[in-house]
Formats: C-alpha cells, sequence, structure tokens
C-alpha cells in the first residue's frame, strides 16, 4: 500500500474529490431516468429540503415531482400544498392519479403561520412530502425546515423566484423553458459534483402518467 | 386494556326495557307549584306574577302570596290582573332556571331510588317501592325527602301512588296522601276536580252544569259514550289514572360530564404558573374518561378574572379523544397565543361531549393504523393555530362547469369522477380576461355547455395555450362575448 493509500484509509475525514462515496439514507426515485443519473444515491433523499428555482409559478412543478408524489402515497403518505400561488384543482390531480384522500392543501394567514405549519407537517412520519410556495425565504428559516424534515423522513420542497447563494437544501434545482422543452438544471446535489441539465418533455404536451 | 375496550360504553348504551314488575311498584311524587316563581328573584313584600305566552295573549302562570291575597289567580289575562292589582311585579317564565332546578332535585333523588322519572310537568316521580325496607319504611323515608327538598330550599307537595299518573294527579291537587293499594284509588282520586286530569279540555267544562264535577263523576258516565265525544284519550287516561293500562315512566339519567375548578391562592397571568395546574385538570379529566371507557371531542376552559369577563376557550376535536396529553398540548398552544385579558384567579376545565372510545386497533405488523390517528391529530393541531378555513382537504364535484368540478370538504371520501378531457393540475380563483397574442394554442377545442338551470349559465370553448414563459395554459373563449380568458394552468 503506498503512503497516499494508506493515509487515505486511516483519515477518514480526508474528502477525495471526483469520488464520492456511496451516499447513506433512503432515496426516492425521481420517475426521470436521466435526472436520478445526476443525482447521487438515483433518486430525491428522502429527509432532505429540496430548493426549486422557477421562473414563472406553474412551470411544470407537479410534471417534475408527480411520479414522487404517487409513489408517497401508494406508501400512504400524505402530500400536502402549503400556500400554492393558484388553488389545486382537484379534476386535475385526480386524471394524473393522485388520492385526493391524501392530499391537502393549507392556506395559511401569515408567514409566521406558514413555516409554523410547514415544519409541523415535514417532522411528521406519515407526511411523505410538503410543498412550499414562499414569497420570501431566509436561510435559517430553512435550516429549521432542514432539522423538521430530517425526523419526518419525507421531502420537504421549496418554490423559490430566486434563490440565495447559500442553502442548507440537499438538492437545488432550476427549472427552466428553453426552445419549446422544459429543462432541468442540477444546480448542486449534495454529495456530489455533478451538474447538468434534463429535459422533461416538449412544454406543450401536457404530463402522461 | 382490552377489559376497558370491551366494557359495554355505559353512557350511549340504550336503557332496557323496564322488566315487567313482579312487585308493588311505589311512586312517590314531588310536585314543585312554585317553581317558575322559585326560578325568578323577587323583591320581598312584592305583589308578583310570573306570566307566560299562551295563544298570543300574556297570561298569569303563577303568582306569589302577596298577589294571590290581592286577588290575582293563574290563568287571568295580563290587563284583568292589574285591574286587581295595580302594583303587580310580572316576570316572564324562566324555563331553563326552571328545567335546572328539576334537574337538582331529581339529581338529588337518585340517592333514593335508581327510577327517577321527569316526564309529569313541574314535578319529579319517585319509585320508591324497592327502597322502602332500605331507608326503615314510608315514614323514614319522607322525612328524607323533606329534608332534601329543605336543602334545595323548594316547597312541595308530595303524594304517593301505585301508578305514577296517580301520584302526579294527587300531588298536583294538594292531596297530601298516600295510597298503598291499587284497589284504593278509585276512592282516593274520585273526589278530584276534573281539572286534575293533565289535558285541557275545554268540552269537559261543559259537563259542570250537567253536575259532573269530579272524576267520580266521570267515572259513572260510560265509557264507549265517553270515548265517542271526547276521544280515545281521556278514556286512557282514565284507565292510566287507576292503573288499568300500564304507563311507562323515563328515567332520568344523570348526563356524564366533567367539570372541574381549581381556584389560585394567588392571581396570576404568568403561563409558567398556569400551564402545572392546567395540566393537574387535564390528567384528571383523562382519569374521568378513562375510567368510564369515553372519549370526549370538545374541551371548554374558562379563566375567572376578578374584574374583566370570564376568558373562555374551546377546544373541538375532530375525533374523539381519550388521551389528556394532547389535549393539553393544544389547549396550551391556545393559551400561549391567546394574550390574557387579566390575571386569572381559577381555572375551569369541562367536557360535556362524551362518546365511547374507541381505541385505534394495533396491529402488531404495521403502524399503518397508528399514524392515520397521529395524522388526524396532527391536523387538529393545525386547524387550531390556522383557523377552520385554512385547511382545504380537495373534493371532485358533479358539475361539468370547471369552476364547480373542485371543491373543498371536511370529511372524507367523494365518488365522482374527473372528465374524460385533460384537465389542468392549477385553477385560478376566477378566470382571468387575457389578450390571445400572449399564447399560441396547441390542442382542439373543447365545448363545455352547462348550467343553463342554475346560472351562471356557461358556453365556452376551451383550449390549451402556451404561453411565453413556457407554461401550459388552460383557455377559454366565452361562446356569448366572444372573449378570452385563462382559467387554469397545467404542470
Amino acid at each position: 500500500m503506498n503512503p497516499l493509500e494508506q493515509l487515505l484509509a486511516d483519515c477518514p475525514t480526508l474528502f477525495r474529490g471526483g469520488q464520492t462515496a456511496a451516499p447513506a439514507g433512503a432515496f426516492l426515485p425521481t420517475g426521470h431516468a436521466e435526472l436520478d443519473a445526476l443525482l447521487p444515491g438515483g433518486g430525491w433523499p428522502l429527509g432532505s429540503l429540496i430548493e426549486i428555482q422557477t421562473p414563472a409559478p406553474g412551470l411544470a412543478e407537479i410534471r417534475l415531482l408527480l411520479p414522487a408524489l404517487l409513489r408517497l402515497q401508494r406508501e400512504s403518505r400524505h402530500v400536502v400544498w402549503t400556500d400554492p400561488p393558484f388553488p389545486p384543482y382537484a379534476p386535475g390531480l385526480v386524471q394524473a392519479g393522485l388520492d385526493l384522500a391524501r392530499a391537502l392543501w393549507i392556506a395559511p394567514a401569515t408567514p409566521a403561520d406558514l413555516w409554523w405549519c410547514a415544519e409541523k407537517l415535514l417532522r411528521h412520519p406519515a407526511c411523505g412530502a410538503v410543498m412550499i410556495w414562499p414569497a420570501r425565504c431566509a436561510e435559517t428559516v430553512l435550516r429549521r425546515l432542514q432539522l423538521a424534515v430530517e425526523a419526518g423522513g419525507g421531502l420537504g420542497i421549496v418554490f423559490l423566484r430566486q434563490v440565495a447563494a447559500t442553502s442548507p437544501a440537499a438538492v437545488r434545482l432550476q427549472l427552466e423553458y428553453r426552445d419549446e422543452h422544459l429543462w432541468v438544471a442540477v444546480r448542486r446535489a449534495r454529495g456530489s459534483w455533478k451538474q447538468g441539465r434534463i429535459r422533461l418533455g416538449r412544454a406543450d404536451v401536457p404530463a402522461q402518467t | 386494556m382490552s377489559i376497558l375496550a370491551l366494557a359495554a360504553p355505559p353512557l350511549l348504551a340504550a336503557s332496557p326495557p323496564e322488566a315487567v314488575p313482579t312487585r308493588q311498584h311505589l311512586w312517590l311524587c314531588i310536585h314543585l307549584p312554585d317553581l317558575a316563581l322559585q326560578a325568578r328573584p323577587w323583591a320581598p313584600g312584592v305583589a308578583g306574577a310570573v306570566i307566560r305566552e299562551c295563544a298570543g295573549q300574556r297570561v298569569i302562570h303563577a303568582v306569589n302570596e302577596v298577589a294571590a291575597r290581592r286577588g290575582v289567580v293563574a290563568g287571568m289575562s295580563l290587563p284583568a290582573a292589574y285591574a286587581v292589582c295595580p302594583s303587580l311585579h310580572i316576570q316572564t317564565r324562566d324555563g331553563r332556571s326552571e328545567a335546572r332546578r328539576r334537574r337538582a332535585v331529581a339529581r338529588e333523588s337518585l340517592a333514593f331510588t335508581d327510577w327517577v322519572s321527569l316526564d309529569r310537568p313541574d314535578a319529579v316521580l319517585l319509585e320508591v317501592g324497592a327502597s322502602l325496607r332500605l331507608f326503615g319504611g314510608l315514614d323514614a323515608l319522607r322525612s328524607r325527602v323533606d329534608q332534601m327538598l329543605a336543602r334545595l330550599g323548594l316547597e312541595a307537595r308530595i303524594a304517593l301512588a301505585p301508578v305514577p299518573l296517580a301520584a302526579w294527579m294527587l300531588a298536583r291537587s294538594g292531596q297530601a296522601i298516600c295510597v298503598l293499594q291499587p284497589a284504593a284509588l278509585r276512592s282516593a282520586l274520585g273526589e278530584l276536580p276534573l281539572s286534575a286530569l293533565p289535558v285541557s279540555l275545554h268540552g269537559l267544562q261543559r259537563l259542570s252544569p250537567l253536575g259532573v264535577r269530579t272524576l267520580r263523576d266521570l267515572w259513572r258516565l260510560p265509557r264507549d259514550g265517553l270515548a265517542r265525544r271526547y276521544g280515545r284519550a281521556l278514556v286512557r287516561l282514565l284507565e292510566e289514572a287507576l292503573g288499568e293500562t300500564p304507563s311507562l315512566e323515563g328515567r332520568y339519567r344523570q348526563p356524564i360530564r366533567f367539570c372541574r375548578r381549581i381556584d389560585l391562592s394567588l392571581e396570576t397571568d404568568r403561563l409558567e404558573v398556569l400551564t402545572p395546574i392546567l395540566e393537574a385538570l387535564m390528567e384528571a379529566m383523562g382519569r374521568f374518561l378513562t375510567e368510564r371507557a369515553a372519549a370526549t371531542s370538545r374541551i371548554r376552559l374558562r379563566l375567572f378574572h376578578r374584574r374583566a369577563a370570564i376568558s373562555t376557550l374551546m377546544l373541538q376535536l375532530s375525533q374523539p379523544i381519550q388521551d389528556w396529553r394532547h389535549g393539553l398540548h393544544l389547549l396550551r398552544g391556545k393559551l400561549e397565543r391567546a394574550p390574557l385579558s387579566a390575571p386569572v384567579l381559577a381555572l375551569e376545565l369541562a367536557c360535556a361531549d362524551l362518546h365511547p372510545h374507541r381505541p385505534a386497533a394495533t396491529d402488531l405488523f404495521d403502524g399503518h393504523a397508528a399514524r392515520q390517528l397521529d395524522w388526524s391529530q396532527l391536523l387538529d393541531e393545525l386547524r387550531n393555530r390556522l383557523g377552520e378555513d385554512a385547511l382545504r382537504i380537495l373534493a371532485l364535484a358533479d358539475d361539468h362547469r370547471p369552476e364547480r368540478t373542485s371543491g373543498i370538504r371536511t370529511d372524507t371520501r367523494a365518488d365522482s369522477h374527473p372528465p374524460a378531457a385533460p384537465r389542468p393540475a392549477w385553477l385560478l380563483h376566477a378566470p382571468a380576461p387575457a389578450t390571445a397574442t400572449h399564447w399560441r394554442l396547441v390542442s382542439s377545442a373543447e365545448r363545455i355547455e352547462s348550467g343553463w338551470w342554475d346560472p351562471p349559465a356557461v358556453k365556452r370553448d376551451y383550449y390549451q395555450a402556451l404561453d411565453r414563459d413556457g407554461r401550459l395554459l388552460w383557455v377559454f373563449r366565452d361562446g356569448r362575448q366572444g372573449r378570452w380568458y385563462v382559467q387554469g394552468i397545467f404542470a
């Protein structure tokens, strides 16, 4: 064994660029094979925050998350829309295959209530995913949510118009519309250096399940 | 745990049919003639009367001694009463307070027998035939009943008879007698006037010029003729009074209710002092519920202040709970957020809405049921803080108009089916007017024309359209005005 290998074996804190350790924890396939390939663990990391930057509300959020939401509901976990930009439409959700009995729409009156209930929900093991559309979002708030979601083991999904430079989110994505197609760019995924962009599908064709 | 779950819930169990009497019943009737007067406060020495509404007129219902001396009698119309006694003080009847006093008598009477009835007006009936020996005979029991009434501060007339209706009629007529044998009923009741019967029989008054004034006179008349003239009900009543047809008296059961109050030795507005007291109250409530295999869905906390009005915190739960810790958690949250209006002198915790406790079935292999129970507890907590409207459970509704196809419900299932044509995941609060140049139509039209029976009717051509941001919109052109609107977004 050469000295370098010896050193690496002895000091687990030493970081090796380019080579990623097998990430710990549970993962949920995103349902988009190309995206799974870009994310460490091959899917959404359960018990983590996911930050998604969208240029306009209503741009393919559900299309991106739907396979994961369906999978969570099949595990009899609940999916929560917290203060969405528009009212969720029951016929559309049922057509997409979602179970309304496990879907909840919460409209809190104030930002304080929003964060309070998001934290409560994320902390709950029966809650599979909490989608949040905050107007503004401080990093300290996200840290609190991150702690809550670690306890609950679900997914906390925060949709933002503008993102801060740093964030405790495990995965940071950006939704884009370009050349008639919807794109998802992976800006950061904890435990991986990979960055990249995948195509979600044509924008003028509704998502198929 | 399993014993608690299997034991019959004591409160909602239907009362078993009363057994056919094998031994002699003896009914003690406590008639409270002055209940209406006693339910109202009176200044001493005034001529007072309680009035009631009768066929749109105000009629004297009861009078006190002073008014009675001046010539006011029950049943008088109000102007007539003022004519004989101009200084008459009147108050309207307080039915709730009267009922409360009657219930108080019934509650105390449960010490003498388990069969107490509130079926007859202004009276409480006790079946004492079974308790005579226990209390050492009739006289001993009577004196105990008198003591109880004195303690409650009520004037009452008491009569005993083997038939409840007879006991009630005797007591109401002021005949403080005791009839032990059914055979003696006819002679005991015979002298009672016709007005002793619990019916308002205007026709019966016409009998008095004919010499029919007492029940004895009525019994002398042929029954079939009586039935033809005044109805079967009168004959049945006469038979019932003699015990010839049985009557079934209702049983008063004390409602199970938890209410406990703790007075503080020093008034305080500090939550760290109040919380342990609240905890003690909630724990007592939890014990109370567990002992009765009951659960509650409504808890009321009242805070008493020295000067300010009582503050009340209501806790409404979606599922009855027995676990007091969950309730405590919610109440504490409510207390922390609602600022106290004044320092607190005393706390009172009450729950009246009791249900049989159904423990969640625990599955050895799956924590699913328990998780769902937790989930409803979490929803309670959210609803409690965010308000009832903030939590929306989505549902399908049967209507072709898109804005009516999605509903919000508070309970569970809906069985409607969504339409076959694609529908968006988002629907705007209201269709937004738009210019058609902002998008490109990417689908064929879907005509929705509906609701002519229930305005607003719609006649619209729906399309999918891609806007410049890449969003797939759900747009329509109004068939009447020809204008374009955006109604939803596919996502």
